[in-house]
């Protein structure tokens, strides 16, 4: 190496504090001719770059960046070859163009993890440049020795970060001839020494505190603060028991910064790379451990991170699934919704289907939240549950109520198909009968007559029954008309059609102020006239009927209750008495098919509206429709 | 190769090199180089690839690595709409860095084209008529992959031998 070249560079790579790195460095003619190496050729992948020829035929990567204007350029973390970065610097002396290659690969590497966590970009900022005046020739060849050697000694990269401090710390102790060299943890006042190298001075151990003795002697070392990114470390002190006090010329303190700083770097390295690997191990434990479908996106739903049950259900290794755009996994229909609860950063219970692998598409739901992590903000985590348990038992029980609505429906087309064409042979059986009655008259004999009339009874009992059971099959039937009907008039009219059954049982039926409701007006009729009617039907013996028409307003809307004081019934039957031709009390006290409150059933059913029965045997029953006001 | 993060810039050029995908995504620090030789009208030309770091919130793409380029290609994410704004920027920075400068439009990840969104696509129309070429392409499929770099080399080519 001749020193005409050496100090070139050395100068440029004086003004750029290149710490510890390995570099190479090509010195050009006009024609862009090699005319000068230097460095760590090999190292840095120029062992057959040769002198004579032009740096862009020998090093095809250079093209088109020698042409044009001679301003300096730096191209950080160039990879020309395989797991190496390499800040390319062009610069120029004399307007003779210079290129230098700085190994940058441990930095890379770093910000390589960094960048792949995207957790703290910043963490790997240059130190601030610092600005010194040329020191002199000699000076500067020792310097420069020095320098190399720091250069080269940490080329390999099989020291761990210790060895290469001592290392340091021993090229250190060569310059400043001392005999003995440590560095520190902490600036304050207790001193711990972290590394040390030389000899002379057997006072200290790594691990220990440095007493008010060796102090003294560190004021007289040459000695420097060292920082790391993360903020100050300690110092590095160089010391010489036979000198007391080292006089430092700009080169030397240089020197010291060189060292220091490289030695920061190292810490920093060391420390960043803990980190990184502390921070990339916490998160894949979180999402490891979480045992659901979860993963980080941004607001465009590119992923981040995922969890490793997510990575499983889309049938890709873990580390496959970031760089994605997540709505890939799943269903194009979801896609609109999926991009606005991602894009908004909050949403709950997005419904949406998630593309298996291996299976068909998974149900899921997905809650959405914004987050920070670190100096990452608005990222998105995203939590897939799956639903598709849940959808499919909700699914079958609508299915099941399909079934029994359609079932119920049947059914009440049979009754009324049944009751239909039941009438016409049970009309002939009537009218034939009394034919029968009318030509044998005559010719009776008693049990003949009586025979005849229970023919006739019990085919008068079968019509009433057939005729019930058509209306209870045309009120379940009906697809009614709604208007507004006021009930005050409605009951008014009831009242009249019953007025002989009111009349003879001597009923009072009171009611007033009832409100105007939406319904249809022949269904309420029905219902009213069955409802007084049953009232009065099943009185007490001995007892005034009365019967009260109230309207309450409830919690879930208004409630018109019909109540008498009859006879009653017993609370088990409750629902029971809402079934058609169920009959609480014998025929032959109270007449009837049993077909009423079916009906009265099915009229409310038709409105929206229940109906319900509170009662007490002998005391009175009460029934209550419920509108619903909604 | 310029473009937004993980827009597949160095997924297109390791297809279109190696003839290789990975579905892993390892994000480029810095630049990585690459060469490669094709034959166009019985030319041999050797390309000098570089694959620039995808710009993010963190970080622009700094002007020194547009230095001395013949052409470029500006790779867009239309899944991402963002990605399309940043094609739009780079190209301006481009043009006040070094001026104007043949380059094709890449509109990559055509395989999952169903995610793609239209209306950010609009967006890129007056730039599209200023590429000499838009392709929509795919690093995965290696759809378009050829042609894409096949276009700018021709460019380049028909520009350097009228100058
Ligand atoms: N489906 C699909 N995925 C792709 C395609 N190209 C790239 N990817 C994926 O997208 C992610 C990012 O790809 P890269 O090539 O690393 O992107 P980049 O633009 O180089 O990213 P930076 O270096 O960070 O700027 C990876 O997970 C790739 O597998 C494509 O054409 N189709
Ligand atoms: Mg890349």
């Amino acid at each position: 190496m001749d020193t005409e070249v050496s100090k070139a560079v050395s100068q440029y790579v004086g003004s750029l504090n290149l710490d510890n790195r390995e570099f190479a460095f090509f010195g050009l003619d006009g024609d862009n001719c090699i005319t000068r190496i230097g460095g760590s050729v090999d190292q840095l992948g120029f062992s057959n770059v040769k002198l004579g020829q032009t740096a862009e035929s020998q090093l095809s990567f250079l093209e088109g960046l020698l042409s044009g204007d001679n301003k300096p350029i730096v191209i950080p973390n160039a990879q020309y070859l395989e797991n190496r970065f390499v800040d390319l610097h062009l610069f120029f002396d004399a307007n003779q163009p210079w290129l230098l290659f700085v190994d940058n690969t441990e930095v890379g590497v770093g910000l390589q993890k960094a960048q792949q966590v995207r957790l703290d970009q910043d963490i790997l900022e240059e130190s601030p440049q610092s600005e010194l005046g040329s020191p002199a020739d000699d000076e500067q060849h020792k310097y420069w020795i020095a320098t190399e050697k720091l250069f080269t000694a940490f080329s390999g990269s099989d020291q761990d970060i210790d060895e290469k401090i001592n290392n340091i710390l021993n090229i250190g102790l060569e310059y400043f001839q001392s005999s003995c060299a440590f560095l520190t943890s902490d600036m304050g006042e207790n001193f711990t020494v972290t590394n040390i190298v030389g000899n002379g001075v057997q006072l200290l151990e790594p691990g220990e505190v440095i007493n008010a003795d060796i102090k003294n002697k560190i004021r007289a070392s040459a000695a420097s603060e060292v920082h790391t990114v993360n903020g100050p470390f300690g110092c590095v002190c160089f010391l010489n028991e036979n000198k007391l006090a080292y006089s430092l010329s700009a080169t030397d303190e240089k020197f010291l910064i060189a060292v220091s700083g490289w030695i920061g770097n190292l810490l920093g390295t060391k420390e960043q790379l803990e980190f990184i690997e502390a921070q990339s191990a916490n998160y894949k434990n979180l999402f490891e451990s979480v045992p659901a479908m979860l993963f980080l996106c941004d607001a465009e739903g590119l992923v981040i991170s995922v969890s490793q049950q997510f990575a499983l259900q889309v049938g890709l290794a873990q580390d496959e699934v970031p760089g994605k755009i997540c709505l890939q996994f799943f269903d194009s229909d979801n896609h609109g919704a999926i991009r606005n609860a991602i894009s908004t950063g909050e949403a709950l219970h997005v419904a949406a289907k998630l593309n298996c692998n291996h299976s068909k598409a998974l149900e899921v739901e997905l809650n959405v939240s914004e987050k920070k992590f670190g100096a990452m903000s608005g990222i998105r985590m995203v939590i897939a549950t799956d639903v598709s348990a849940r959808n499919q038992a909700y699914r079958e029980a609508t299915e099941q109520n399909r079934l029994l609505a359609s079932a119920n429906e049947s059914l009440d087309q049979f009754a009324f198909v049944a009751s239909h064409d039941l009438q016409e042979p049970l009309r002939k059986i009537q009218q034939f009968s009394s034919f029968l009655e009318e030509d044998l008259e005559p010719n009776l004999d008693v049990d003949g007559r009586y025979h005849l009339e229970v023919i006739v009874k019990a085919s008068e009992k079968m019509s009433a029954l057939i005729k019930d059971l058509l209306s209870f099959s045309r009120a379940k039937k009906a697809q009614p008309d709604f208007h507004l009907v006021d009930l005050n008039n409605l009951l008014t009219e009831v009242m009249t059609e019953l007025d002989l059954a009111i009349s003879e049982s001597g009923a009072e039926v009171k009611f007033n102020a009832l409100p105007v409701v939406q319904a249809n007006g022949s269904l309420l009729s029905q219902l009213f006239n069955n409802l007084i009617g049953n009232a009065i039907k099943y009185r007490k013996p001995d007892c005034q009927p009365v019967i009260n028409v109230t309207c309450n307003a409830v919690e879930s809307g208004t409630q018109i209750c019909v109540s008498d004081n009859g006879i009653g019934f017993d609370m088990q039957y409750a629902n029971k008495i809402f079934e058609p031709f169920s009959r609480l009390h014998n025929s032959i006290q109270y007449e009837g098919t049993g077909i009423g409150l079916a009906i009265c059933h099915a009229a409310c059913e038709k409105h929206g509206w229940s109906l319900t029965a509170k009662g007490e045997v002998g005391v009175g029953s009460t029934f209550i429709v419920e509108l619903n006001d909604a | 190769m310029l473009g937004a993060f993980s827009v597949g810039k160095t997924s297109l050029v390791s297809q279109y090199v190696h003839s290789i995908f990975s579905e892993k995504y390892t994000t480029t620090i810095g630049v990585k180089i690459n060469k490669k030789q094709l034959e166009i009208d019985e030319q041999t030309l050797s390309m000098i690839l570089w694959d620039v770091y995808g710009e993010d919130n963190h970080q622009s793409v700094m002007p020194s690595y547009l230095r001395g380029l013949a052409g470029y290609i500006l790779v867009a994410d239309p899944t991402r709409p963002s990605t399309i704004e940043t094609t739009l920027s780079l190209n301006k920075m481009v043009g006040e860095t070094i001026g104007d400068m043949p380059f094709v439009l890449a509109l990559n990840k055509v395989d999952i084209k169903e995610l793609w969104d239209e209306n950010a696509l609009a967006q890129i129309h007056d730039l599209s008529e200023l590429s000499v070429g838009t392709f929509e392409t795919s690093a995965k499929t290696d759809k378009g992959v050829d042609d894409l770099f096949e276009c700018l080399a021709q460019s380049l080519l028909t520009s350097h031998s009228s100058s």
